[in-house]
């Protein structure tokens, strides 16, 4: 590595983060940062700036397109699976060839915000309970190089001048042995935003006897470069991500058959495009007739960063011509108005796809792909309901007057061109001791005659706490691919750890009591067994 | 008993005439010669005293309260006091009633909710007579009202909405007016009120921001202070005609997430101690303050009402707070229901009481089993006597065992009297904010022939939230007709509807029929068309923000614009071409862009109190000039919350379609004349640290009517060891000035108002230059250098 250089991992031609996050499928991400990892070393690259291992639970905070979502199980398993393959599983003590290290992103608390939104309460025990998560997961399982503090403060201490943070927590009870990575932007606000730090020099010193042991370094752009492989790497991931929103009977669409009139589609976009739409435009006029949206069957409307007046002003010219519309959301992160989500017959996530997103939507839209993504973020129906998260305390969201509490989509939600039937969860054993674990299983059917995937979702709620908990929390999950008719037992360990809450002094504690353990194909489609953890350790 | 005292007794027992057998009134109460019956001796001594002779039961009736319970007292099919079924359901007496001025627990009348005056003060003579001479110590029962703007009651006296209040930046006011208010409650014989509301208020989503005195902490602390000593006076006793209050509700209510009643606070240390503690810490250092009430959220985790580290921790121990701590309402069993940090009742009620919680309100449903979870051995006696001497110790501070009895003839003459309107109207005049005007306003007396007074807030006196039902209210239009009687015609449009109900205690709110509307509008734009003047009234409703006190009793919102087809109505108006006034009547910032973008003068009253109507038409025909300032920043969009003027510096993702700038800052209001205000001048340019400061600034009226400038001085400390807001306020003076009067206007900035709550979470003064912040609100400022060294 040409020293004190990172090389950024944003715009790689992969899927962004979010767009990843939607497969729940850790070995995909594996696969696609492996990818990444042999173009940035084959560039002379040594280490990469990411990927974040950020908790983002509000799209006006942070960069949610370069985060792998909102939940803490699921951003802390994908990262695992990320640094994995940037820097090779396990631990190893020399990069082998084709790796790079990985110096990650977001440590810690809730991302910077959009200019004129406020600034994001957090304490302590959401900090543990939630933000520090992907960062244990990725200390205690990978060899992580480096860590990079976030740009944001955490109740009035800036977290690239936060001893207690960077010392205490990382070093002290995460163990962390890598290096910690100031940024330039991270040591500048110390002086010219957050105002502990007189000048640069100031700065840069506070950092340092923060915990900052390197830095800043210079970021360099990732320069994408596609051989034919990862090319096959990234249509395959960007096919993978796609999320199958709502479909009323119109996707996949028919393929034109002999004797028959191909199929008339017309192609709207509103909101600004990538140059990934000519791509898109082009494959779809080999698939069918594309034509003036009057002529046209049915209309693909493509929403590219567009606000809710032009959405709507798109959507009711489109209405006016009576047209099924199949929405697909291209934006680099999630944004759809409620109102032209239920207006369309099919939508259809798609940001930050990469460059193999063109060929992935037409895939999906012509049944050559079943797509299986799952929704990692909740998607709100409007500004006035953030923040909005599944896994939230059970005094929150009770209700608005003339609003409601419900989100547009729910964490975890994702549609298929098959249908599964999902049994209720056996547990090995209906009780646990404080140290032991459980096998879960959940048997899932292919009902239909496609192939098609189906992400099983393992959540845990403890009924009674000394701490309040979330109502739900991942614990779990599995991607699986089922033939027509196919029926598979799912199986998950469960262990009792993983229940652990912060108790009234902070302590991890995994507390007596009732556990309901809920199996589903989203945070909202569950079945419930009951599990009770015994006092005390033991099986 | 003083013999005046006694005098008065007899006289309310003798006008007793409920139901059941009044016992005589018995020549010595019980254990008359004990010394807790001696009040020459401390209170500390009194206590020890009847704490000793009591039963583990009957200490903790004491921390119970009979609201649906009240049923328990009185007779069947009655709303009157039964000593019968008192004596059988209450052998070991009560600590508290809650909220005698209602029927709670008694018989239920459609469209009834109060106790008239007399039935009030019958139900706790009656009560008290019971209590007094009827159990075995005779122990007076505490009762406790609701008195947020006056008191919650039927015939009392309703002042502006503690938002209002609040803007009014005037303490001596809100002294005044909560004397008043506590007045006419302790006439009635209760001695505890629960108010006011010191949460500082972040999220205008949130139902019940109109309760609370806005977003600033030395401000809520300032009016927090003020109200306290107004309802019970100076000192850790009362004296007559003052109540005990309760501050509440602590805390981290006023941020909850996603703008939700009740919802999670997850507030951090430091941002506790510099933004959300100091009104409760200011009251508990500056006055006698003897009650605290628990907030029902929880912090990062943690319930209030279990928060050991909240109320011990901090506010007994940090603070040396002494007083009672008395539940929210259903918190208690809500640790069961709502948080599930407890498995049942009797976990619930040991988690409370041990965090620190004296008392249960409003049933004391957990609490009720307290004995038998001391004699289970899972709470230690000694729990329940530390409670139950707080209550005790507040009892004989209220005088409660001296003279427990109210009087119908005062409680007549003192309600709602003359003195208590005339004061209702100054405190509304002094409370309307002028956010917007062209010179449209005031309005010369004769300039227009025929006034149009249209919209759903302008024929009904809005009160708000926690209100009572007085005897006389005065509505917008009530107050244009009075003032230009003979001088104007003034015709009446309804506009809309905003909601199909004005029954506040409706659980469902249905906004008005659009079709219905749709006429409205119609006949209101047929009317103002041949008018050359239009007063339009809108804003929310007691239904439209509200406090959401259950998931079927909603309040809170998503969108912060006018609700209903109120803006249609305005577009309708203003498309008349005619000079239009807009008067916006709400509990929640007018977040309006709309109206604040095209109206011609835009007059943000609040809900004025009983009285707004004439204080309304006071400003708009210039009797009155408004002198009032924002408590709290208006946003200009839901995507743009949080937003406070006293936020941390952040960098920022410059992204989309959110505005940058609030709609109105904090501190601003405008006023019929203009004012220059000079630079500020420092009593000294260099202080050690611990030391104060004076600001000394020149203010004129530089127009040509008297007015007020509130005049407010915000502290910035450009570098620190932990991050500082970008402005705080600590100190604000608000002056009348006749045309051409020029005044020095000083504030004293004490050693405290540059501290902050280092790394360690030390409170210290960190030396180096400060910044100095003056002007007449919080954008527009003039900067002074302060050293500390």
């Amino acid at each position: 590595m040409a020293e004190g250089q990172l090389r950024s991992l944003e715009r790689s031609g992969f899927p962004e983060p979010l767009a990843l996050a939607c497969s729940w499928d850790p070995a995909l991400v594996r696969e696609t940062y492996s990818e990444i990892a042999a173009i940035a070393r084959a560039q002379g690259a040594k280490m990469v700036l990411g990927p974040s291992l950020a908790i983002e639970r509000d799209p006006r905070r942070g960069r949610i397109d370069q985060s792998f979502g909102e939940d803490p199980y699921l951003v802390g398993e994908l990262a695992v699976a990320a640094i994995e393959g940037l820097q090779g599983a396990g631990k190893p003590h020399e990069l082998a060839a084709g790796k790079v290290f990985a110096a990650v992103t977001g440590f810690a608390g809730p991302g910077l915000p959009a200019e004129g939104v406020g600034p994001a309460p957090v304490a302590e025990r959401e900090l543990r309970e939630v933000y520090f998560p992907p960062f244990e997961a990725a200390i205690r399982r990978t060899a992580v190089a480096a860590i990079v503090p976030s740009r944001n403060e955490i109740d009035g201490i800036p977290s690239h001048a936060n001893p207690w943070l960077l010392k205490d927590v990382l070093r002290g009870e995460f163990k962390f042995g890598g290096m910690v990575i100031a940024t330039r932007e991270g040591i500048a606000d110390l002086h010219t935003v957050y105002r502990v730090s007189s000048d640069e020099v100031a700065a840069l010193a506070l950092a340092r006897a923060s915990g900052a042991d390197a830095g800043p370094m210079d970021v360099e752009p990732f320069a994408a470069s596609h051989t034919a492989h990862s090319n096959a790497v990234a249509v395959n991931a960007a096919r993978r991500s796609i999320v199958l929103l709502a479909n009323n009977d119109i996707l996949p669409l028919s393929l034109p058959t002999a004797g028959r009139t191909p199929l008339k589609l017309a192609l709207v976009e509103v909101g600004s495009m990538t140059s990934m739409l000519e791509e898109f435009r082009a494959r779809m006029r080999d698939r069918g007739a594309v034509v003036t949206p009057g002529q046209a069957d049915a209309v693909v409307l493509a929403i590219g960063e567009a606000d809710v007046a032009a959405q709507r002003d798109a959507m009711a010219a489109l209405a006016a011509l009576g047209k099924p519309v199949i929405a697909v959301l291209v934006s680099a992160s999630p944004s759809i108005d409620p109102e032209v989500a239920r207006s369309s017959r099919a939508v259809v996530a798609a940001w930050g796809l990469g460059d193999g997103g063109p060929k992935a939507i037409v895939a999906v839209l012509f049944g050559d792909a079943n797509p299986g993504g799952k929704l990692p973020a909740t998607l709100a129906q409007n500004a006035g309901q953030l923040p909005l998260f599944y896994d939230e305390k059970p005094t929150a969201h009770r209700g608005y007057l003339f609003g409601t509490t419900e989100p547009l989509y729910p964490f975890g939600w994702g549609l298929s061109y098959s249908s599964f039937e999902l049994g209720t969860p056996t547990l090995s054993s209906t009780s646990v001791g404080a140290d032991g674990s459980i096998q879960v299983s959940v048997e899932v059917r292919n009902n239909s005659k496609v192939a098609g995937d189906e992400t099983i979702q393992l959540y845990v709620h403890g009924k009674v706490s000394s701490t309040t908990r979330p109502v739900k929390e991942l614990k779990g999950f599995q991607r699986v691919t089922l033939k027509p008719g196919e029926k598979r037992t799912v199986r998950f360990t469960l262990e009792a750890a993983s229940l652990a809450i912060r108790d009234m002094d902070m302590h991890r504690a995994v507390e007596p009591g009732e556990y309901e353990v809920m199996t589903g194909s989203s945070s909202v489609a569950l079945k419930t067994a009951t599990l009770t953890v015994r006092k005390g350790a033991g099986k | 008993m003083t013999n005046g005292g006694r005098r008065k007794a007899i006289k309310a027992i003798a006008g007793m005439t409920a139901l059941g057998a009044v016992p005589p009134l018995s020549a010595a109460p019980p254990e008359a010669s004990a010394p807790y019956r001696d009040k020459s001796l401390p209170v500390e001594a009194r206590v020890k005293d009847l704490l000793g002779r009591m039963t583990l039961e009957e200490k903790v009736a004491q921390l119970i309260a009979l609201w649906s319970t009240k049923h328990d007292i009185l007779a069947d099919g009655s709303n009157e006091f039964d000593f019968q079924k008192a004596i059988k359901a209450y052998p070991d007496g009560v600590g508290q009633v809650t909220r005698p001025s209602d029927i709670k627990g008694g018989l239920q009348e459609p469209g009834r909710r109060w106790r008239t005056q007399e039935e009030t003060v019958r139900f706790i003579n009656a009560t008290q007579s019971w209590a007094v001479n009827r159990t075995r110590l005779g122990i007076p029962v505490l009762f406790h009202e609701e008195c947020l703007h006056g008191y919650m009651a039927a015939g009392t006296t309703m002042f502006p909405m503690a938002i209002g209040m609040s803007g009014s930046f005037d303490p001596d006011l809100v002294r005044d007016v909560n004397a008043i208010i506590g007045r006419e409650v302790r006439v009635h014989g209760s001695h505890l009120v629960l108010s006011p509301v010191v949460d500082i208020a972040r999220d205008p989503r949130w139902g019940r921001i109109e309760e609370t005195f806005g977003e600033d902490p030395y401000l809520c602390g300032e009016m927090g202070v003020a109200s306290v000593l107004g309802l019970q006076g100076e000192g850790r006793a009362l004296a007559e005609g003052k109540v005990f209050a309760t501050l509440k509700h602590m805390t981290g209510h006023g941020q909850p997430q996603s703008g939700e009643n009740v919802a999670p606070a997850p507030i951090s240390a430091r941002e506790l101690r510099e933004n959300f503690f100091p009104p409760f810490r200011e009251v508990v250092a500056r006055t006698g303050i003897t009650s605290v009430m628990p907030s029902y959220n929880e912090i990062d985790g943690v319930p209030s009402h279990v928060n050991k580290w909240l109320i011990g921790t901090v506010l007994r121990g940090e603070w040396g707070y002494d007083g009672v701590i008395v539940s929210d309402y259903f918190a208690v069993e809500e640790l069961v229901k709502l948080h599930h940090v407890a498995a049942d009742h009797a976990e619930a009620a040991i988690r409370a009481l041990q965090a620190g919680v004296d008392c249960e309100l409003p049933d004391g449903a957990t609490y009720r089993g307290l004995p038998a979870l001391v004699r289970d051995g899972r709470l230690p006696e000694s729990a329940i006597d530390a409670a139950c001497a707080r209550v005790l110790s507040l009892k004989f501070r209220a005088g409660l065992f001296e003279m427990p009895y109210a009087s119908i003839d005062e409680a007549r003459r003192i309600t709602d009297n003359n003195e208590a309107r005339a004061l209702a109207l100054r405190a509304a005049r002094r409370s309307l904010c002028l956010l917007a005007n062209d010179g449209t306003l005031p309005i010369a007396p004769g300039a227009y022939k025929r006034i149009a007074v249209v919209g759903p807030n302008a024929a009904v006196a809005r009160l708000g939230g926690y209100s009572g039902k007085p005897k006389h209210t005065v509505s917008l239009l009530d107050g244009v007709k009075a003032k230009l009687a003979g001088k104007a015609e003034v015709v009446f449009a309804q506009g809309v509807f905003i909601t199909q109900s004005e029954a506040r205690e409706a659980d469902d709110v249905k906004l008005g029929d659009p079709e219905k509307n749709r006429k409205l509008i119609e006949e209101a734009t047929a009317l103002a068309k041949d008018c050359d003047l239009i007063l339009l009234a809108i804003g929310d409703t007691e239904q439209t923000s509200r406090e959401a006190y259950a998931t079927n009793h909603l309040g809170d919102r998503t969108s912060l614009d006018l609700v209903g087809d109120q803006n249609a109505l305005f577009d309708a108006m203003r498309g008349l071409g005619k000079p239009l006034v807009v008067l916006a009547i709400n509990g929640r910032p007018p977040s309006y862009v709309n109206v604040a973008a095209k109206a011609n003068a835009l007059l943000e009253c609040w809900y004025p109190g009983q009285e707004g109507g004439t204080a309304m038409a006071d400003a708009l025909f210039g009797d009155v000039n408004p002198g009032a300032k924002l408590p709290v920043t208006v946003a200009r969009d839901v995507s743009q919350l949080p937003v406070y003027y006293n936020a941390r510096p952040e960098p920022r993702l410059s992204a989309g379609n959110i505005p940058v700038t609030p709609l109105f800052p904090f501190g601003f209001g405008l006023s019929y004349t203009t004012f220059e205000l000079g630079a500020p001048r420092l009593s000294a340019s260099r202080i050690k640290a611990g030391e104060g400061v004076t600001v000394e600034v020149d203010v004129r009226n530089t127009g040509k009517r008297e007015g007020d400038e509130v005049v407010q001085v915000y502290v910035h400390d450009p570098l620190a060891t932990v991050v500082r807001p970008v402005k705080q306020l600590r100190g604000f003076a608000r002056v009348t000035l006749k045309p051409g009067e020029q005044r020095t206007v000083k504030i004293a900035l004490h050693p405290k108002s540059f501290a902050l709550w280092n790394a360690a979470m030390k409170e210290v003064i960190e030396p180096g230059l400060f910044d100095i912040l003056v002007g007449p609100n919080s954008r527009d400022l003039q900067r002074a250098p302060l050293e500390i060294i």
